[in-house]
């Protein structure tokens, strides 16, 4: 087991290296510092959301409203945040308290009520847009400039700070789903809820947590995305819904829940990050993306579902 | 069955007392009449939504298959004057529609992806299609004829509600008098039981999903007429939890097999009033999102507590 999981994760890495080495050798314009940097600053905010998904496709659900939840944080730090110390602590508080809110909703909704986790979330998020819009009805509000340093800021000119960030709650995260034991309950809960509950794991708790980082993430990743605009948009997020599922899911995390893990993410965050780039540099119109994004949603569930077909497990 | 035949009258009653008292206005003959018209498209592509719901399924690519429409329509239909072209850019549209879902249909069938995704997935695709071809800036308007459909009258009827009607009927000997309509419910209720029996399942999913896109583009051929030129901001994300929650209103269920095609029209009415209502009382866009987002969760839970 140990061994084909490697074996999958090499893979996973060996494209999203070959991505990385095309850009290099065909394009001259990618082989600068700075737009290696800016591949990252992409790649964070996406990124941080992609972590959480993972978690909560590991529980066998799926979370509709990341998108939403960035975009309401990108709307709350616009509004809230100024070049006041206080204001800044404000604004974070809020997006936090928010996206904790919200993801405590999607977890009572989903382990607690028994509603499917895609219309649970899919209602969650329209809920958020509402609010997002009484907040912010259009594009704009100002981010202050020194706030959105702190994730903006290139360490050795090289490395934005967002991206540093991602990176350490990727080592969070790694050590608690491999070292805790609620890292082995989230596996156990995914992989059969009921044998879980048999053996003593709290379902319901282990579920509640995992929509619930979820969702802060997802508000994390808002913040760094209004920090890279230096402005808020209510719908500014809308596509980290589409793209961290399937960061997600190219990195092998089974649909089915259970099985993957988040290094297998963060290729698949890279491949992403890579695969839109690679338009850019192309010159390809931005138009494409949208063809792009969705065809890769579909190619990766596929993969995914033919993946848990073979080693035979049952579909949901 | 019966259970949601009692929310829906209970949902039905407390929004008339509320309009009652908040905005008598709303309730006049004339007024209703024009929420029934405003209504239509929605109840139109509800419909659809609702076929495919009956499958166990669901879909998320209607709004974009409904700008999908407009774009092409408005574009197509400006560039010649012939009934002849208008008519065929009609069937071709009704063709790219049933082409769209039954490539939703087929892959949801035969690779088992969860019907969500794959709609998600083709709403994203369809949605850049219409951007490639328009390149970012939509034109054209439609013709007479379907100007005329979406917002002309015969005597006092809208003729899109006319339409409404027809494809109501349709749908009502297709869904419930049919042996189509029979297999949907079956293989929503019991998929494996239905393989067993002899259904042919792959056919009856590939046709529902085709049949909910064709309903989207008639829908979008209407509010296309309502319109009358091509924009963005005709169909979109908001049809496709409108549809849901017309369906859900109506008494259809995510779990399949359960609802009838005479709820998701009366889900979209009821839907289309209260989002007046919301008008009249000044609560605006946030509003509508934040209702409509709540009753799809509180009908959901109310179906399936007990079931």
């Amino acid at each position: 087991m140990r061994k084909k999981i490697d074996r999958q994760l090499v893979t996973i890495y060996g494209v999203a290296a070959v991505l990385i080495v095309f850009a290099l050798v065909s394009r001259e314009s990618f082989r600068s510092l700075t737009s290696i940097g800016n591949l990252m600053a992409q790649a964070a905010p996406i990124g941080v959301v992609a972590l959480g998904q993972t978690l909560v496709l590991l529980v066998a659900g799926i979370d509709l409203s990341v998108g939403a939840v960035a975009s309401a944080s990108t709307a709350i730090g616009a509004t809230l945040i100024n070049s006041s110390p206080q204001r800044m602590l404000l604004g974070v508080l809020a997006i936090f308290a928010f996206s904790a809110v919200v993801g405590l909703s999607n977890g009572f909704l989903v382990s607690f009520l028994n509603l499917h986790p895609l219309i649970a979330t899919l209602s969650t998020s329209i809920v958020i847009t509402g609010v997002t819009l009484l907040l912010l009805p259009y594009p704009g509000g100002y981010v202050d400039y020194n706030f959105s340093e702190i994730f903006n800021t290139r360490v050795f000119g090289l490395l934005p700070l967002s991206f540093v960030y991602l990176i350490i709650l990727f080592v969070i995260l790694l050590w608690i789903l491999g070292q805790t034991a609620f890292g082995r309950h989230l596996y156990a809960t995914g992989g059969n809820a009921e044998k879980a509950r048999i053996v003593g794991v709290n379902v319901k708790k282990v579920r509640m947590l995992a929509y619930l980082i979820c969702s802060v993430l997802a508000g994390f990743g808002g913040l760094l995305l209004s920090a890279r605009m230096y402005s808020g948009d209510p719908y500014a997020g809308t596509s980290f819904t589409l793209s961290s599922i399937s960061a997600a899911l190219i990195g092998g995390v089974s649909f089915a829940g259970g099985r993957g893990n988040i290094a297998g993410t963060m290729a698949g965050i890279i491949i992403i990050s890579m695969l839109s780039m690679l338009l850019n540099l192309f010159g390809v119109s931005p138009f494409y993306q949208n063809i792009m994004e969705g065809s890769i949603l579909i190619v990766a569930v596929m993969i995914s579902v033919a993946q848990q077909t073979s080693s035979g497990r049952k579909n949901v | 069955m019966k259970r949601q035949f009692y929310m829906m009258g209970l949902v039905t009653v407390a929004l008339l007392i509320c309009a009652l008292f908040l905005s008598p206005g709303l309730l006049a003959p004339k007024h209703l009449l024009e929420i029934v018209r405003q209504a239509t498209p929605l109840a139109i592509a509800a419909l659809g939504q609702s076929v495919v719901m009956l499958t166990g399924g669901a879909d998320l690519s209607i709004g974009s298959v409904i700008t999908f429409t407009n774009i092409f329509a408005a574009d197509l239909m400006a560039r010649s004057n012939s009934p002849v072209v208008e008519a065929g850019v009609i069937v071709l549209l009704l063709c790219a529609g049933f082409a769209i879902g039954s490539v939703n249909g087929s892959l949801i069938h035969f690779t088992k992806m969860p019907p969500f995704v794959m709609t998600l997935g083709m709403s994203s695709i369809v949605t850049g299609a219409y951007l490639i071809y328009s390149k970012g800036a939509p034109k054209g308007r439609v013709s007479e004829f379907l100007h005329f459909v979406g917002s002309g009258r015969l005597g006092i009827l809208p003729a899109s509600v006319i339409v409404l009607v027809l494809v109501n009927i349709m749908m009502y000997f297709l869904i419930h008098k049919s042996t189509f309509g029979y297999k949907v419910y079956y293989v929503g209720s019991n998929p494996t039981a239905s393989i067993f029996s002899g259904v042919k399942t792959s056919r009856i999913i590939i046709q529902s999903y085709g049949l909910s896109s064709m309903l989207a583009v008639v829908s979008g051929l209407i509010l296309s007429g309502y319109i009358g030129i091509g924009s963005f901001k005709v169909g979109g994300d908001p049809y496709v939890l409108n549809t849901m929650a017309a369906a859900v209103i109506g008494g259809t269920t995510f779990d399949g097999g359960t609802g009838n095609m005479v709820g998701p029209v009366f889900g979209a009415v009821i839907f289309t009033f209260l989002s007046a209502l919301l008008v009249t009382l000044g609560l605006g866009e946030p509003f509508k999102y934040i209702v409509k987002g709540l009753i799809i969760i509180a009908m959901v839970l109310s179906y399936s507590k007990r079931s």
